[in-house]
């Protein structure tokens, strides 16, 4: 039902509907989610923090998967490098600069990104999954032997909260919690214009069809290499957070646990759409909650037959058929 | 030069073991294009169902039957349940089968404990034979004759047999086997089981050696990835190569520096990656 000039009326008040709708959606979200520390306990809160946290990370990494077609097994090295770098400077240096420490982990996770896609991208599809899966567990291996630098198997522990630079705003459990909101907030609006942008156009493209691309005269191995970049950057940003959540950073978080907890946010989530993962990462969260009250020993078995029954019934995620929904609300049908 | 012996030594038998593990691998994702990340978890598991079979009948040869059996039992039902509606989707694959990592991790921690279990060489394989100054053990040896026959047996049946040609058939073109009249679903079930079984065999196998805990899928894997990303997917020359190549730099590894011995291993595969990413005996696609 696309394109009915003849009747412009509706569809202009279809359209204004769908404006004030959506608005009116995003601003009680954003009031629910400011108000929200003055109703909840602080481990709710914390559990908050957690799915924004993994919001961030899950997102960075559907930039690889949904969005470039890159399936990227080791994602979590560079939360875990971000992560490693505020322990090591928090606890070892005693920096408790915010924005010096997440300059630094940024940094070294983006660095270490643009190292590690130069031998990922030298292969493709089977053996880029193979490669980036014993990426994220070399990793694993070098935090837990490493152990001068990285604690070994205990890791870091006692990673407090920074401070901002400026003396009228401490950070406690609350305002750590509106930091983490606002910078998420950036996060996705960065991400959202990343895509968006005639640079995202082409990832896509390559997604698609990766000889058209080529053909088009487009450098296709140099749009892979951003968009890993650009994943592990802001994977990086999910990282100085975790580390500052968790106040403490373990080899378990560079390890195939934390980039398939991502990869079931993205499926979960819906890896076709730019926020669906964000969703994804607040739908696993609270199952790892519900999990650790009822059976904590079986949440590996509980997170796996998730992971099944994703794979098996969920193809597109609840984000997809959200959208669709949507759509069906706004326009009266589903657009493709 | 007694040690460099003992370590190549060693360094064999440990490859035979891997040999076993990876073709499992390589077969499954040759044949049929599936990548099991769960292989790690098939090995674990043949490990736990030879130990419970050994310490309930005390019988070593009952025992590798029932690893074996058990093992191909699981694939079946995997590949029936599951891997059949997901052909030609890798990713969907690769989740699928990590999940399945995490649910068999969680209940072998469930019904056997998290403490680790190390076999014990059947009786009539406890001694060891003298070569020149040292001595090895008859059950390594037994592990490289096992699979130097599983090598020879997995050769024979892809190159000179019928039913080898129709599997090759259905890598180059399906679509074309299928129309020839064969039962492909059939032979890729059976090759499934096959890949499966032979994972379990090596794990209850290598119990004696490499032992069996709950978080082994991981590390398993990892070593049968690497072993086959050397040799080259779906070729059982270049996955024995890959795994005398990665045993024996494995074994020299851990007794030379053995605070970091796995990344020689890892050095060996980015390497690889660099110079002939299809592996040494790899086709190209």
């Amino acid at each position: 039902m696309k394109g009915n000039s003849d009747v412009p009326d509706k569809s202009t008040r279809v359209k204004w509907w769908r404006t004030l709708i959506y608005y009116s959606i995003i601003t009680a979200l954003g009031i629910i989610v400011l108000i929200l520390p003055t109703f909840v306990s602080t481990y709710v809160q914390s559990m908050i923090v957690k799915t924004f946290v993994f919001a961030i990370f899950a997102v960075s990494l559907n930039i690889l998967w949904g969005y470039t077609g890159l399936f990227s097994l080791g994602h979590a090295v560079y939360l875990g490098i971000a992560g490693y770098t505020v322990g090591i400077l928090t606890t070892r240096f005693g920096i408790g600069d915010f924005w010096l420490i997440a300059l630094a982990g940024i940094s070294f996770a983006t660095i270490v990104a643009a190292i590690l896609a130069v031998l990922a991208l030298r292969v493709a599809d089977t053996y880029f999954l193979l490669v980036t899966l014993a990426m994220g567990e070399l990793f694993y291996s070098l935090a837990l032997r490493l152990r001068d630098i990285t604690g070994g198997s205990n890791g870091m522990a006692g990673i407090h909260y920074p401070n901002l630079g400026t003396s009228f705003l401490t950070i406690n459990d609350t305002s750590f919690y509106y930091l983490v909101f606002i910078i998420l907030l950036i996060c996705l609006y960065l991400i959202y214009r990343f895509i968006k942008s005639p640079f995202g156009q082409v990832l896509q493209g390559i997604r698609e069809n990766e000889s058209r691309m080529t053909a088009l005269g487009y450098n296709v191995w140099f749009h892979k290499y951003i968009a890993f970049i650009v994943g592990g950057l802001f994977a990086g940003v999910a990282g100085v957070l975790f580390a500052y959540y968790n106040h403490q950073m373990t080899p378990v978080e560079f390890g195939i646990m934390t980039s398939t907890m991502g990869m079931l946010m993205v499926i979960i989530g819906s890896c076709t759409t730019i926020f669906g993962p964000a969703l994804g990462a607040g739908i696993v969260v609270l199952l790892e909650h519900l999990s650790s009250i009822y059976a904590p020993e079986r949440w590996p078995l509980i997170l796996g037959s998730v992971f099944v029954f994703a794979v098996i019934f969920l193809p597109g995620g609840f984000g997809s058929h959200l959208l669709k929904y949507w759509q069906k609300v706004t326009y009266g049908s589903i657009e493709g | 030069v007694d040690t460099i012996l003992t370590n190549i030594l060693n360094g064999i038998s440990y490859a035979f073991i891997l040999f076993l593990l990876a073709s499992g691998l390589s077969i499954i994702f040759g044949v049929m294009g599936i990548l099991n990340l769960a292989h790690g978890s098939l090995y674990m598991l043949g490990a736990y169902f030879g130990l419970t079979a050994v310490s309930i009948w005390s019988n070593f040869l009952l025992a590798i039957l029932i690893a074996t059996v058990g093992v191909g039992l699981v694939g079946f039902f995997l590949e029936r349940t599951f891997l059949k509606g997901l052909y030609k989707k890798i990713n969907e694959q690769a989740l699928l089968t990590l999940g399945i990592v995490y649910i068999a991790t969680n209940a072998v921690l469930w019904i056997w404990g998290s403490h680790p279990k190390i076999g014990k060489p059947p009786e009539f394989l406890t001694g060891s034979i003298r070569i020149g100054e040292l001595l090895f053990p008859h059950y390594r040896l037994g592990i490289i004759l096992v699979g130097l026959a599983v090598f020879f047996i997995l050769w024979w049946l892809q190159d000179k047999t019928r039913i080898g040609a129709t599997i090759r058939a259905g890598m180059e073109d399906k679509e074309m086997t299928i129309g020839l009249g064969v039962n492909y679903g059939v032979i890729s079930s059976g090759v499934f089981i096959l890949g499966a079984a032979m994972g379990g065999l090596a794990g209850f196998l290598g119990s004696p050696v490499i032992g069996a805990y709950p978080d082994i899928s991981m590390p398993i894997l990892l070593l049968a990835m690497i072993v086959v990303v050397v040799g080259g997917l779906g070729s059982a020359q270049g996955t024995l190569l890959g795994s005398l190549i990665i045993g024996i730099v494995d074994t020299f590894g851990t007794f030379l520096i053995p605070d970091f011995s796995m990344f020689t291993v890892y050095v060996i595969f980015i390497m690889m990656l660099l110079v002939k990413p299809t592996g040494l005996f790899g086709r190209k696609k």
